[in-house]
């Protein structure tokens, strides 16, 4: 069920009266039916898994705690990160390592018959096996008790506003909120609604509307002009931008409703000025998992240069596989692990370049943001692009000396208006970075109708409502 | 995690009364802000000199009458071909026409206007998608016609309509309409030159087949040529150039067009190889601004077009 269909807006409503209608484990129970039945709602096959991934991992939990030695917490905590990445393998991987494993034997010239793994990938394994790790792994810190409670272990799992798509929750920071669970305050579901606006603004008024340039130009690289790649380029980059923060919106927004904190997973990312930056501000609960859970375990940059370059370029590499089986991601995560260590490489020499220069500090940002903001748009072209080839034909296209111009770009109505939109929502955040809407809507609550209400014309007006899947689905 | 939120959680309910209060007063405004700003804009729209704001707006009484896709779009020199044949024209083609929408559009011409002397039906509109259908939506409250196919086509339409009279001018129609405010479309044609590119890339990679057109896109076409025959207007069904690589590589074109003759009982006129000089290209399927003129030259050279006598 997606955010954006009727189905959600007839199921949202009927789920809202049952939750505010009961108390104590009704609700509960109220919250875990509907989240197996807002996820069976895409096939009702996949249910099976998330539940036998929650029962096995409750158990795994207790099992941790009550292993007497250390070795026995540490071969309990080894069993369940093997068994949720094999599940995460065996769904995900399995097809892609199958066809190149047989692209290596084809190659060395060996006789094998083709054929094709054609696996069910379920709707946000990716998220909910990383949150059990992590629900494991918290346990054997010691950071946390294990739940005791199935019930309460079983929302953690499926809580339906982030079960396909995040945020990634850490449980020590949710499954306390399901103790004594109570009415939200009415702030609370006011700021909740704000973000479910924003949300569905980027979503169909900024995400689906430049994805109508973007998708035929992405499907067929070959047909299009230098230019029209280079803003199909960049309108990809805000399209993944306002198609994933806006369903993160829209998920914590309805957390929040619901007197939920699911915390943040994006902070105005395309604003930062660094790569360390951006990799804060940009899928906060995936880039803090992988830092917690792999890049720290790792060595993160305790160790030499060299090994923090490692573990830069591994943690990188590993976060492009985590989002699907294919190597346009490895290489997209490959990128920005290269962007990272050339950071720490140039970046000392660069800021004594800028101040010998004595470049303002203003415009050293500004340069700064305008170089992140190009080098992630490069790096976006693996990512969106079908194969290495249409990738490498666009990235020479758009990078190649032609001379910039919207002349031989198609469509160039809708090519300004979706240059006018993201210009209006990079102002928009811009002043919110520098006065803070929430503070003033704090201080001025009778603005919040207008916003809304400006929102909601924004949506009518520019807004596509085709029930487009958001884009992070998918991983 | 959000600082607000340990108190956002806890027992207290009072605001409950003023938040359904802003929830009303935001639900007010949006109301009556949408129907001023959709009132607004209307009258906009309604000056605007755009192909379909003129057609809803004020008769044309043109003589010849081009009808099409983009390529019906990029057919002819609108303005050249006027001083050429001394003929009043008017294009009712538009970017991906899909041919019911045609149909309705040519239908709601004829009721407003002085029967044309000619059709000139670009062919390869059979191969239209209604996508574009869900855009007109912005001249449904001027056509009751119009607006019956887009609630036939896209019933979730008219609820947004219902809910949203600014919807409405959601789409490319709206902005078009805004940016012909003050002046007519009539030099609307396509610039650019096609790249080397892609010249290189349709040498070098095959065309795939082409599909045969929808049933029904060919009903509805048959429907426009009856109309028009039933009202003594001459239909010319044009197939506009396409670039010659293109169509020579085409493994089906030739039966494409033998079929399109087949259905419609007519041969077509079949210019797809008229135009060799790749410069008069804007891509594979579309004429530029001087190959449409270049083509509107060889109708006339061709007498496809009659023309009048220049005023005296």
């Amino acid at each position: 069920m997606l955010f954006n269909s009727l189905s959600f807006f007839a199921f949202f409503p009927v789920f809202c009266a049952l939750y505010f209608l009961t108390r104590g484990r009704v609700r509960l129970w109220c919250i875990l039916l509907a989240s197996y039945f807002f996820y069976s709602w895409w096939d009702v096959r996949l249910l099976p898994i998330l539940l036998a991934m929650t029962w096995v991992n409750y158990f795994l939990g207790q099992k941790i705690r009550a292993a007497v030695s250390d070795s026995g917490r540490r071969r309990v905590l080894t069993a369940g990160v093997c068994l949720n990445l094999g599940v995460l393998g065996t769904f995900k991987y399995l097809g892609f390592l199958a066809g190149a494993a047989l692209a290596v034997l084809h190659a060395a010239g060996l006789s094998v018959p083709e054929y094709a793994l054609r696996i069910i990938l379920p709707v946000g394994i990716s998220f909910y096996i990383f949150e059990m790790i992590s629900y494991l792994a918290e346990i054997y810190r010691g950071h946390m008790e294990p739940s005791r409670d199935l019930l309460k272990f079983s929302i953690f799992v499926a809580f339906f506003p982030r079960l396909v798509a995040g945020p990634i929750l850490r449980p020590q920071e949710f499954l306390p909120q399901l103790d004594g669970l109570r009415n939200p305050r009415a702030a609370s579901v006011a700021e909740g609604l704000e973000m479910v606006f924003w949300g569905f603004f980027k979503k169909l008024a900024i995400a689906d509307v430049v994805a109508g340039f973007v998708d035929p130009v992405f499907n067929n690289p070959f047909a299009y002009s230098p230019n029209t790649l280079r803003v199909a380029a960049i309108f990809y980059s805000v399209q993944i931008y306002c198609d994933f923060s806006g369903y993160s919106g829209i998920a914590i927004g309805i957390g929040r409703m619901l007197g939920f904190d699911l915390g943040r997973n994006f902070d105005k990312p395309y604003f930062s000025t660094s790569f360390s930056e951006f990799w804060t501000r940009w899928h906060i609960s995936l880039s803090s998992w992988l830092r917690d859970y792999l890049y720290i375990p790792l060595g993160g940059n305790r160790g030499s240069k060299f090994a923090t370059w490692r573990n830069l370029m591994l943690t990188m590499l590993l976060g492009g596989l985590w989002h699907g089986a294919s190597w346009t991601f490895v290489a997209w995560g490959g990128l920005h692990g290269l962007f990272l260590v050339a950071q720490r490489l140039a970046g000392k020499p660069m800021e004594r370049l800028a101040a010998a220069a004595r470049l303002p500090g203003r415009l050293r940002s500004l340069a700064a943001g305008v170089c992140v903001f190009s080098l992630v748009t490069l790096a976006w072209i693996p990512f969106r692009s079908s194969d290495f080839a249409s990738a490498w034909h666009i990235f020479r296209l758009v990078t190649g000396g032609s001379a910039w111009s919207l002349a031989d770009v198609p469509n160039k109505f809708q090519v300004l208006r979706d240059f006018g939109l993201i210009a209006a929502l990079f102002a928009f955040e811009y002043l919110d970075l520098r006065i803070s809407f929430p503070r003033i809507f704090e201080a001025r609550p009778g603005l919040r109708p207008m916003a809304g209400a400006a929102v909601l014309l924004a949506i009518s007006l520019f807004g596509v409502f085709g029930s487009h899947a958001f884009i992070y689905f998918q991983f | 995690m959000h600082s607000s939120t340990s108190s956002s959680r806890d027992a207290g309910r009072g605001g409950g009364p003023r938040l359904v209060l802003y929830v009303a007063i935001g639900a007010l405004l949006f109301i009556a802000a949408d129907r001023l700003f959709a009132a607004a804009l209307w009258s906009q729209v309604l000056r605007s000199g755009f192909r379909y704001s003129v057609l809803y707006r004020e008769p044309v009484n043109a003589d010849i009458v081009v009808l099409g896709n983009s390529r019906g779009m990029s057919l002819v020199d609108w303005p050249y071909l006027e001083r050429q044949t001394h003929l009043k024209t008017f294009n009712l083609s538009f970017n991906g026409l899909p041919p019911r929408l045609a149909r309705t559009l040519f239908l709601d011409y004829l009721d407003r206007n002085r029967t044309p002397s000619v059709l000139l039906l670009e062919m390869t509109t059979v191969f239209g998608a209604e996508a574009l259908t869900g855009e007109m939506k912005l001249y449904a409250q001027a056509s009751p016609r119009l607006a019956t196919l887009i609630a036939e086509e896209y019933p979730q339409l008219g609820w947004g309509m219902k809910l949203s009279k600014l919807y409405a001018f959601n789409g490319e129609m709206a902005m078009r309409s805004l940016y012909y405010r003050n002046r007519n479309d009539h030099d609307w044609l396509v610039d650019g030159r096609v790249s080397e590119e892609l010249l290189r890339y349709t040498e070098q990679r095959p065309v795939p087949r082409w599909e045969a057109p929808d049933a029904r896109n060919l009903d509805e076409v048959a429907e426009i040529i009856r109309v028009a025959r039933e009202r003594g207007i001459r239909v010319v069904p044009v197939i506009a150039p396409y670039l010659p690589a293109f169509v020579r590589k085409s493994p089906n074109f030739g039966e494409i067009v033998a079929g399109l003759d087949r259905r419609f009982g007519i041969p077509m006129l079949d210019y797809s190889l008229a135009i060799s000089d790749t410069a008069l290209f804007a891509d594979r399927y579309h004429l530029n601004r001087a190959g449409s003129k270049a083509f509107t030259e060889r109708l006339v050279a061709d007498g496809v077009l009659v023309s009048n006598p220049p005023p005296k």
